[in-house]
């Protein structure tokens, strides 16, 4: 029983001045736990209140606990005993407030759980528990996922629960060092708002407490059985994007990465080693790099050259001999721009995969 | 690590209240220090106010010099505290001794009576706390709940 453990601290607390008695009552008068063990059992009269014996109805949220007696020739019995009654109900009330944010936390994991069964979407177990949580399902949602190197305090995280701009927020710690939120977006927000929004989110979780975290955003979703979408962007961010801690990375900054990798690598590979092992000699990391720093500067020769601290002239004879190995039209054309994307993504995969010792 | 405030608040009513409505986990306190000179110096009172809360929250009984070295002091753990004064005279005096934040909070009085301007609710020497604390450029604000609006209007007029 909840209040008896809780008591047992009084006691300990009491038993250090031995000014006092203190004991807990049930609603019969009988003594059921007490700093004095020789009382367990005794009956007591509580309308019996004297000055050196105080008895007082311990009634939290509506619900009586019995009674709390305290006895001593003190002359401050009766401020310390009203202040062992505030501190038993107050932390009565914390623990009750503990118990039911943890039972709304667990079913935030249930619910995650399912969201999450790619094998297995159980829709109606899921209209249940959101039915329970009082969440509302046709809300817009977005991933927030949270790596914490140095490990989530679980106590704090169930307090999230509680901040006042989280009434329709989801989340779940899935290990010690990962945390996932489903936030939801407000209904009138217009797309382009969108990311402020979610930047200042992230900014009130910082101060709130998240601080040395890193925040991996997905995409938005407006369908129960999509979130586990917005979810995998958020992992497909920590798998190929690089990122850094307190800075939110956004999963629609990079669609086009994310579109590049979903192209079978051996697809593009069986079509474009032919030409690379003909050239012999191409430097694949100055390829890849060169590639790169045209897709950032949107294929700007001139700005590429002067951030990769390359003449034009120079970058362009680059190019020119790209064309003529790869015979695809980097400079005059669209399809040759992606094409020379998706090359330059599968070199440096399998340059990648020859690093860490895997067969290519 | 530093330490950070959480919420500072007067509250005559001191803890009980303030865990009552479950400030501490709104604002995600991990110290609760009340300043409150007339108990600062009783360990038996402090430990009876410590059991409001379970470990690992930590609650503090402080006079205003103690609170101030206390909130200066390095610490190697994360410090969220909920401060609560005893009164408008304790807030001014450690305002006045250099404790900074940007609003304390009031809790709305218990009748809910509505307050046109501060005479109808505080007296003189409250008032002039009050303006005190207003000149250091920290704002004032009712709010009894978590889930309450932040009325600072009262307090600008």
């Amino acid at each position: 029983m909840m209040l008896v453990e809780i008591f047992k601290e009084f006691i300990r607390v009491v038993q250090e001045n031995q000014k006092y008695t203190i004991g807990l009552l049930n609603q019969d008068g009988y003594v059921i736990s007490c700093s004095k063990e020789e009382y367990i059992g005794c009956h007591f009269d509580i309308k019996d209140s004297r000055a050196n014996n105080m008895f007082y109805k311990i009634r939290v949220k509506n619900q009586d606990y019995g009674y709390i007696w305290v006895s001593g020739d003190d002359e401050n019995l009766k401020m310390i005993s009203r202040l062992l009654l505030d501190s038993l109900k107050t932390r009565l009330m914390y623990e009750i407030n503990t118990k039911s944010l943890k039972q709304k936390v667990t079913k935030d994991d249930e619910l995650i759980k399912y969201l999450l069964n790619a094998g297995h979407f159980d829709l109606n177990h899921i209209l249940d528990l959101i039915g329970q949580l009082g969440v509302d399902k046709s809300k817009t949602r977005v991933a927030v996922y949270i790596i914490n190197n140095k490990g989530f305090n679980a106590e704090e995280i169930m307090r999230l629960k509680l901040r006042p701009d989280s009434k329709e927020l989801i989340y779940s710690l899935l290990d010690n060092n990962r945390l996932l939120l489903f936030k939801d977006i407000p209904g009138d927000l217009e797309n382009a708002e969108v990311k402020k929004y979610y930047r200042k989110y992230i900014r009130n979780l910082q101060d709130w407490g998240l601080q040395g975290c890193s925040y991996l955003v997905g995409s938005m979703q407006n369908k129960l059985k999509r979130y586990i979408v917005s979810y995998q962007n958020c992992l497909w961010l920590e798998k190929n994007i690089p990122f850094s801690i307190d800075e939110p990375l956004f999963f629609t900054d990079y669609l086009f990465e994310y579109f590049i990798s979903k192209v079978q690598l051996d697809d593009v590979r069986n079509i474009f080693d032919f030409y690379k092992d003909r050239s012999k000699g191409i430097d694949i990391d100055e390829f890849t790099t060169i590639a790169n720093q045209l897709f950032m500067n949107d294929y700007n020769i001139t700005q590429t050259a002067d951030d990769l601290f390359l003449h034009k002239n120079t970058l362009i004879y680059k190019l020119k001999k790209y064309e003529e190995i790869f015979n695809i039209d980097i400079r005059g054309s669209f399809q040759g721009k992606v094409l020379l994307a998706l090359i330059a993504n599968t070199l440096r995969e399998y340059q990648r995969q020859k690093q860490v010792g895997e067969k290519v | 690590m530093s330490t950070t405030i959480k919420l500072a608040r007067v509250d005559q009513r001191l803890l009980h209240a303030t865990v009552a409505l479950n400030w501490n986990q709104f604002v995600n306190a991990n110290y609760a220090v009340i300043v409150d000179p007339s108990y600062s110096n009783d360990p038996f009172i402090t430990r009876v106010m410590q059991l409001c809360l379970p470990e690992p929250m930590k609650v503090k009984i402080f006079s205003v010099e103690e609170f101030i070295a206390f909130i200066n002091k390095e610490s190697t753990a994360k410090r969220n505290l909920m401060v609560i004064f005893k009164n408008l005279d304790t807030a001014k005096e450690a305002v006045e001794a250099g404790f900074k934040t940007s609003e304390i909070q009031i809790p709305y009085p218990a009748s809910r009576i509505v307050i046109k301007k501060l005479s109808d609710f505080f007296n003189e020497e409250e008032i002039r706390c009050i303006r005190f604390i207003q000149k250091k450029g920290i704002k004032l604000f009712f709010q009894t709940a978590p889930l309450d609006n932040k009325e600072y209007s009262v307090f600008t007029k």
